[in-house]
Protein backbone atom coordinates (compact mmCIF):
# COMPACT_ATOMS: atom_id res chain seq x y z
CA UNK A 1 0.00 0.00 0.00
CA UNK A 2 1.32 3.29 -0.79
CA UNK A 3 2.06 5.66 2.05
CA UNK A 4 0.05 8.58 2.26
CA UNK A 5 1.60 11.60 1.48
CA UNK A 6 0.90 14.88 3.34
CA UNK A 7 2.22 18.29 1.62
CA UNK A 8 2.08 21.09 3.47
CA UNK A 9 1.04 23.73 1.19
CA UNK A 10 1.28 26.52 3.52
CA UNK A 11 2.30 27.54 6.91
CA UNK A 12 2.37 30.71 8.84
CA UNK A 13 4.22 31.59 11.98
CA UNK A 14 3.43 35.04 13.06
CA UNK A 15 6.17 37.57 13.61
CA UNK A 16 3.46 40.50 14.84
CA UNK A 17 0.24 40.46 16.07
CA UNK A 18 -2.80 39.82 13.37
CA UNK A 19 -6.18 39.85 13.31
CA UNK A 20 -6.65 36.81 10.87
CA UNK A 21 -5.11 34.47 8.90
CA UNK A 22 -6.26 33.66 5.02
CA UNK A 23 -4.99 31.00 3.35
CA UNK A 24 -6.05 31.50 -0.29
CA UNK A 25 -5.76 30.35 -3.51
CA UNK A 26 -5.57 26.84 -2.36
CA UNK A 27 -3.72 24.10 -4.66
CA UNK A 28 -6.91 22.41 -5.65
CA UNK A 29 -4.90 18.85 -6.59
CA UNK A 30 -5.35 16.72 -3.41
CA UNK A 31 -7.79 14.68 -2.41
CA UNK A 32 -8.25 16.18 1.32
CA UNK A 33 -6.89 18.94 3.29
CA UNK A 34 -6.08 19.20 7.29
CA UNK A 35 -5.59 22.24 8.85
CA UNK A 36 -3.81 22.54 12.54
CA UNK A 37 -3.57 25.31 14.73
CA UNK A 38 -1.93 26.60 17.80
CA UNK A 39 -2.71 29.91 18.32
CA UNK A 40 -2.77 32.92 21.14
CA UNK A 41 -4.39 36.20 21.56
CA UNK A 42 -3.29 39.54 22.50
CA UNK A 43 -6.44 40.23 24.79
CA UNK A 44 -5.35 37.83 28.23
CA UNK A 45 -8.52 36.39 28.15
CA UNK A 46 -9.81 33.40 26.63
CA UNK A 47 -11.05 34.18 23.48
CA UNK A 48 -13.30 31.92 20.50
CA UNK A 49 -11.60 31.58 16.93
CA UNK A 50 -13.44 31.90 13.96
CA UNK A 51 -13.10 29.94 11.31
CA UNK A 52 -14.99 30.56 7.82
CA UNK A 53 -15.09 28.73 4.31
CA UNK A 54 -14.05 30.85 1.07
CA UNK A 55 -15.18 33.71 3.61
CA UNK A 56 -18.40 32.86 3.95
CA UNK A 57 -20.06 34.20 7.47
CA UNK A 58 -23.56 32.84 6.51
CA UNK A 59 -25.75 30.99 8.18
CA UNK A 60 -24.45 28.03 6.18
CA UNK A 61 -22.73 25.69 8.61
CA UNK A 62 -24.48 22.50 10.22
CA UNK A 63 -23.01 20.36 13.31
CA UNK A 64 -23.04 17.61 15.40
CA UNK A 65 -20.39 17.26 18.42
CA UNK A 66 -19.04 16.10 21.84
CA UNK A 67 -17.45 17.41 24.53
CA UNK A 68 -15.76 16.11 27.64
CA UNK A 69 -14.69 18.60 30.12
CA UNK A 70 -12.90 15.51 32.59
CA UNK A 71 -16.32 15.97 34.80
CA UNK A 72 -18.89 15.95 32.24
CA UNK A 73 -19.70 14.33 28.84
CA UNK A 74 -22.20 16.05 26.35
CA UNK A 75 -23.26 15.89 23.14
CA UNK A 76 -25.01 18.95 21.04
CA UNK A 77 -26.25 19.57 17.76
CA UNK A 78 -26.63 23.06 15.68
CA UNK A 79 -27.78 24.29 12.31
CA UNK A 80 -27.46 27.61 10.59
CA UNK A 81 -24.27 28.09 12.22
CA UNK A 82 -21.63 30.97 11.26
CA UNK A 83 -18.18 29.19 11.87
CA UNK A 84 -16.76 26.00 11.37
CA UNK A 85 -17.73 24.07 14.97
CA UNK A 86 -14.92 22.40 16.80
CA UNK A 87 -17.33 20.77 19.41
CA UNK A 88 -15.95 23.55 21.57
CA UNK A 89 -15.00 27.50 22.25
CA UNK A 90 -11.88 27.32 20.07
CA UNK A 91 -10.16 29.27 22.81
CA UNK A 92 -6.45 30.10 23.42
CA UNK A 93 -5.19 32.60 25.65
CA UNK A 94 -1.24 31.63 25.63
CA UNK A 95 0.66 29.56 22.84
CA UNK A 96 0.53 26.16 23.13
CA UNK A 97 -2.85 25.96 25.32
CA UNK A 98 -4.55 24.27 22.25
CA UNK A 99 -4.39 21.78 19.70
CA UNK A 100 -6.98 21.93 16.84
CA UNK A 101 -6.72 19.38 13.95
CA UNK A 102 -9.38 19.64 11.24
CA UNK A 103 -10.07 17.61 8.66
CA UNK A 104 -11.53 18.80 5.36
CA UNK A 105 -12.72 16.18 3.18
CA UNK A 106 -12.87 16.20 -0.81
CA UNK A 107 -12.41 19.77 -0.75
CA UNK A 108 -12.10 20.28 -4.34
CA UNK A 109 -15.62 18.88 -5.10
CA UNK A 110 -17.96 21.23 -7.00
CA UNK A 111 -21.10 18.39 -6.46
CA UNK A 112 -20.65 18.04 -2.82
CA UNK A 113 -21.56 19.96 0.27
CA UNK A 114 -18.13 20.01 2.27
CA UNK A 115 -17.66 17.61 5.34
CA UNK A 116 -15.47 18.86 8.22
CA UNK A 117 -14.37 16.73 11.21
CA UNK A 118 -12.38 18.46 14.08
CA UNK A 119 -10.91 17.35 17.00
CA UNK A 120 -9.99 19.79 19.57
CA UNK A 121 -7.49 19.96 22.75
CA UNK A 122 -8.24 22.99 24.97
CA UNK A 123 -6.30 23.11 28.00
CA UNK A 124 -5.99 26.99 28.74
CA UNK A 125 -7.48 26.53 32.07
CA UNK A 126 -10.70 28.00 30.28
CA UNK A 127 -13.38 25.21 29.44
CA UNK A 128 -10.79 22.85 29.63
CA UNK A 129 -12.37 19.91 27.15
CA UNK A 130 -11.37 17.56 24.35
CA UNK A 131 -14.01 17.57 21.79
CA UNK A 132 -14.63 16.57 18.35
CA UNK A 133 -17.05 17.98 15.67
CA UNK A 134 -18.62 16.90 12.68
CA UNK A 135 -19.68 19.44 10.50
CA UNK A 136 -20.96 20.06 6.70
CA UNK A 137 -20.66 23.27 4.86
CA UNK A 138 -23.99 23.59 2.99
CA UNK A 139 -22.40 25.09 -0.08
CA UNK A 140 -21.09 22.97 -3.28
CA UNK A 141 -18.40 24.90 -3.93
CA UNK A 142 -14.64 23.65 -4.09
CA UNK A 143 -13.03 25.07 -0.77
CA UNK A 144 -10.48 27.66 -2.18
CA UNK A 145 -9.92 29.91 1.09
CA UNK A 146 -9.84 29.29 4.36
CA UNK A 147 -10.11 32.29 7.27
CA UNK A 148 -8.96 32.13 11.17
CA UNK A 149 -9.66 34.95 12.89
CA UNK A 150 -9.64 35.38 17.22
CA UNK A 151 -13.02 37.22 18.29
CA UNK A 152 -12.12 41.14 18.86
CA UNK A 153 -8.32 40.71 19.27
CA UNK A 154 -5.59 39.65 17.60
CA UNK A 155 -3.36 36.61 17.23
CA UNK A 156 -0.16 36.95 19.21
CA UNK A 157 3.17 36.66 17.99
CA UNK A 158 4.25 33.05 17.45
CA UNK A 159 1.08 31.20 16.77
CA UNK A 160 0.90 28.86 13.86
CA UNK A 161 -1.40 27.70 11.43
CA UNK A 162 -0.40 25.06 9.20
CA UNK A 163 -2.44 23.47 6.04
CA UNK A 164 -1.60 20.04 4.54
CA UNK A 165 -2.89 18.91 1.37
CA UNK A 166 -3.32 14.67 1.50
CA UNK A 167 -2.79 13.58 -1.89
CA UNK A 168 -5.46 11.21 -3.42
CA UNK B 1 6.99 17.76 2.57
CA UNK B 2 5.77 14.56 3.80
CA UNK B 3 4.54 12.42 6.02
CA UNK B 4 7.63 10.49 7.41
CA UNK B 5 8.21 7.54 8.83
CA UNK B 6 10.34 7.51 11.60
CA UNK B 7 10.57 4.20 13.19
CA UNK B 8 7.92 1.13 14.03
CA UNK B 9 8.69 -0.34 17.43
CA UNK B 10 7.19 -4.29 18.31
CA UNK B 11 7.35 -5.38 21.91
CA UNK B 12 8.97 -8.85 22.12
CA UNK B 13 8.26 -11.75 23.76
CA UNK B 14 7.96 -11.46 27.34
CA UNK B 15 6.32 -7.55 26.61
CA UNK B 16 8.25 -4.47 27.93
CA UNK B 17 7.64 -1.56 30.34
CA UNK B 18 7.83 0.75 27.51
CA UNK B 19 8.24 1.65 24.06
CA UNK B 20 11.34 4.49 23.53
CA UNK B 21 11.84 6.88 20.64
CA UNK B 22 15.18 9.35 21.12
CA UNK B 23 16.96 11.00 19.00
CA UNK B 24 13.96 12.32 17.33
CA UNK B 25 15.13 14.45 14.26
CA UNK B 26 13.44 18.01 14.74
CA UNK B 27 13.63 18.92 11.02
CA UNK B 28 9.45 18.76 11.26
CA UNK B 29 6.14 20.88 11.67
CA UNK B 30 4.49 18.01 14.08
CA UNK B 31 4.70 14.50 15.07
CA UNK B 32 2.49 12.19 14.42
CA UNK B 33 1.94 8.48 16.84
CA UNK B 34 0.19 5.46 15.64
CA UNK B 35 -0.36 2.97 18.36
CA UNK B 36 -1.36 -0.90 18.84
CA UNK B 37 -1.50 -1.46 21.95
CA UNK B 38 -2.40 -4.22 24.66
CA UNK B 39 -1.89 -4.16 28.39
CA UNK B 40 -0.08 -6.73 30.71
CA UNK B 41 -2.55 -5.48 33.79
CA UNK B 42 -6.68 -4.47 33.79
CA UNK B 43 -6.14 -1.18 32.85
CA UNK B 44 -7.25 0.34 29.85
CA UNK B 45 -5.26 3.70 30.16
CA UNK B 46 -2.14 4.15 28.60
CA UNK B 47 0.09 7.11 28.61
CA UNK B 48 3.11 8.97 26.92
CA UNK B 49 6.50 10.72 28.37
CA UNK B 50 8.06 13.01 26.93
CA UNK B 51 11.40 14.12 27.16
CA UNK B 52 12.10 11.55 29.53
CA UNK B 53 9.50 13.54 32.25
CA UNK B 54 7.23 10.81 34.07
CA UNK B 55 3.35 11.85 35.09
CA UNK B 56 2.47 12.69 38.59
CA UNK B 57 3.33 15.37 40.73
CA UNK B 58 3.45 18.83 39.32
CA UNK B 59 4.99 17.12 35.59
CA UNK B 60 3.51 19.78 33.91
CA UNK B 61 1.23 17.05 32.39
CA UNK B 62 -2.73 17.76 31.65
CA UNK B 63 -5.20 15.75 30.03
CA UNK B 64 -9.26 15.49 29.35
CA UNK B 65 -11.33 12.67 27.57
CA UNK B 66 -14.25 11.43 26.27
CA UNK B 67 -15.25 8.08 26.12
CA UNK B 68 -18.25 6.20 24.74
CA UNK B 69 -18.58 2.90 25.75
CA UNK B 70 -21.63 1.89 23.22
CA UNK B 71 -23.93 2.57 26.14
CA UNK B 72 -22.51 5.46 28.07
CA UNK B 73 -20.49 8.47 27.65
CA UNK B 74 -18.24 9.83 30.44
CA UNK B 75 -15.56 11.91 30.55
CA UNK B 76 -12.29 12.17 32.77
CA UNK B 77 -8.73 13.53 33.43
CA UNK B 78 -6.54 15.36 36.03
CA UNK B 79 -3.65 17.85 36.04
CA UNK B 80 -0.88 15.04 36.72
CA UNK B 81 -0.77 12.37 33.56
CA UNK B 82 -0.38 12.16 30.38
CA UNK B 83 -3.14 10.13 29.46
CA UNK B 84 -2.82 9.55 25.73
CA UNK B 85 -5.15 6.06 24.42
CA UNK B 86 -6.95 3.81 25.64
CA UNK B 87 -6.00 0.05 25.32
CA UNK B 88 -7.02 -3.75 25.61
CA UNK B 89 -6.39 -4.65 29.06
CA UNK B 90 -5.25 -8.21 30.25
CA UNK B 91 -8.38 -10.07 30.53
CA UNK B 92 -9.98 -9.24 26.63
CA UNK B 93 -9.89 -11.99 24.40
CA UNK B 94 -6.12 -13.41 23.20
CA UNK B 95 -4.62 -11.20 20.28
CA UNK B 96 -7.28 -7.96 20.94
CA UNK B 97 -5.12 -4.65 20.82
CA UNK B 98 -6.40 -1.05 21.31
CA UNK B 99 -5.57 1.09 18.18
CA UNK B 100 -4.83 5.15 18.33
CA UNK B 101 -4.21 8.09 16.54
CA UNK B 102 -1.92 10.75 18.79
CA UNK B 103 -1.27 13.81 16.62
CA UNK B 104 1.53 16.76 18.08
CA UNK B 105 1.37 20.29 17.12
CA UNK B 106 4.66 21.97 16.33
CA UNK B 107 6.87 19.75 18.63
CA UNK B 108 9.85 21.93 17.58
CA UNK B 109 8.44 25.39 19.54
CA UNK B 110 9.18 26.68 22.25
CA UNK B 111 5.64 27.21 23.48
CA UNK B 112 3.83 24.41 25.66
CA UNK B 113 2.45 21.07 23.51
CA UNK B 114 -0.29 19.86 23.12
CA UNK B 115 -1.76 16.58 21.47
CA UNK B 116 -5.02 15.07 20.79
CA UNK B 117 -5.72 11.58 19.68
CA UNK B 118 -8.07 9.10 18.58
CA UNK B 119 -8.18 5.50 20.45
CA UNK B 120 -10.11 2.50 20.29
CA UNK B 121 -10.45 -0.53 21.86
CA UNK B 122 -12.59 -3.33 21.67
CA UNK B 123 -13.18 -6.73 23.15
CA UNK B 124 -14.95 -9.86 21.63
CA UNK B 125 -18.37 -7.22 22.27
CA UNK B 126 -17.77 -7.48 25.90
CA UNK B 127 -16.65 -4.22 26.63
CA UNK B 128 -15.59 -1.21 24.21
CA UNK B 129 -14.57 2.09 24.36
CA UNK B 130 -13.92 4.89 21.77
CA UNK B 131 -12.34 7.92 22.84
CA UNK B 132 -10.74 11.30 22.06
CA UNK B 133 -8.35 12.61 24.60
CA UNK B 134 -6.96 16.66 24.93
CA UNK B 135 -3.46 16.70 26.18
CA UNK B 136 -1.01 19.33 27.27
CA UNK B 137 3.01 19.20 28.56
CA UNK B 138 3.96 22.80 30.00
CA UNK B 139 7.41 22.73 29.15
CA UNK B 140 8.72 25.23 26.22
CA UNK B 141 11.74 22.38 25.21
CA UNK B 142 11.40 20.67 21.66
CA UNK B 143 10.05 17.49 21.78
CA UNK B 144 13.32 14.91 21.60
CA UNK B 145 11.68 11.66 23.12
CA UNK B 146 9.04 9.97 23.27
CA UNK B 147 8.09 7.15 25.51
CA UNK B 148 4.60 5.19 24.96
CA UNK B 149 3.54 3.29 28.46
CA UNK B 150 0.46 2.10 30.35
CA UNK B 151 -0.64 3.99 33.55
CA UNK B 152 0.07 0.18 35.19
CA UNK B 153 1.77 -3.09 33.91
CA UNK B 154 3.63 -3.14 30.86
CA UNK B 155 2.76 -3.43 27.14
CA UNK B 156 1.86 -6.44 26.02
CA UNK B 157 4.01 -8.66 23.40
CA UNK B 158 2.96 -7.97 19.70
CA UNK B 159 2.19 -3.97 21.01
CA UNK B 160 3.42 -1.71 18.11
CA UNK B 161 4.19 1.95 18.20
CA UNK B 162 4.94 4.01 14.89
CA UNK B 163 6.04 7.28 15.07
CA UNK B 164 5.37 9.61 11.82
CA UNK B 165 7.02 13.23 11.04
CA UNK B 166 4.89 15.35 9.47
CA UNK B 167 7.01 18.32 7.62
Amino acid sequence: MATPTYDLLESVTLTSSAASVTFSSIDQSYGDLILTLMTGNDSGFSRQNYVYLNGDTGNNYHYVAMRGTGSVAASFSGTDDTLVQAGDSIRSKNLGDMNWVVNLFDYSATDKHKSVLTRLTNLSGASDAAAAAASRWANTAAITSITMAPNNTTYSVGSTFNLYGVAK
Amino acid sequence: MTMTLVETITVGSGGAASIEFTGIPQTGVDLQLVISSRSTSSSTLGLIKINGVNSGGASGYAAKFLASSGSSAFSGGDSFYARAFFANRSTATASTFGNSLIYLSNYTSTVNKTWSSDSVEENNGTDAYAAIIAGSFTSTSAITSLSVLHETGNLAEHSTASLYIIS
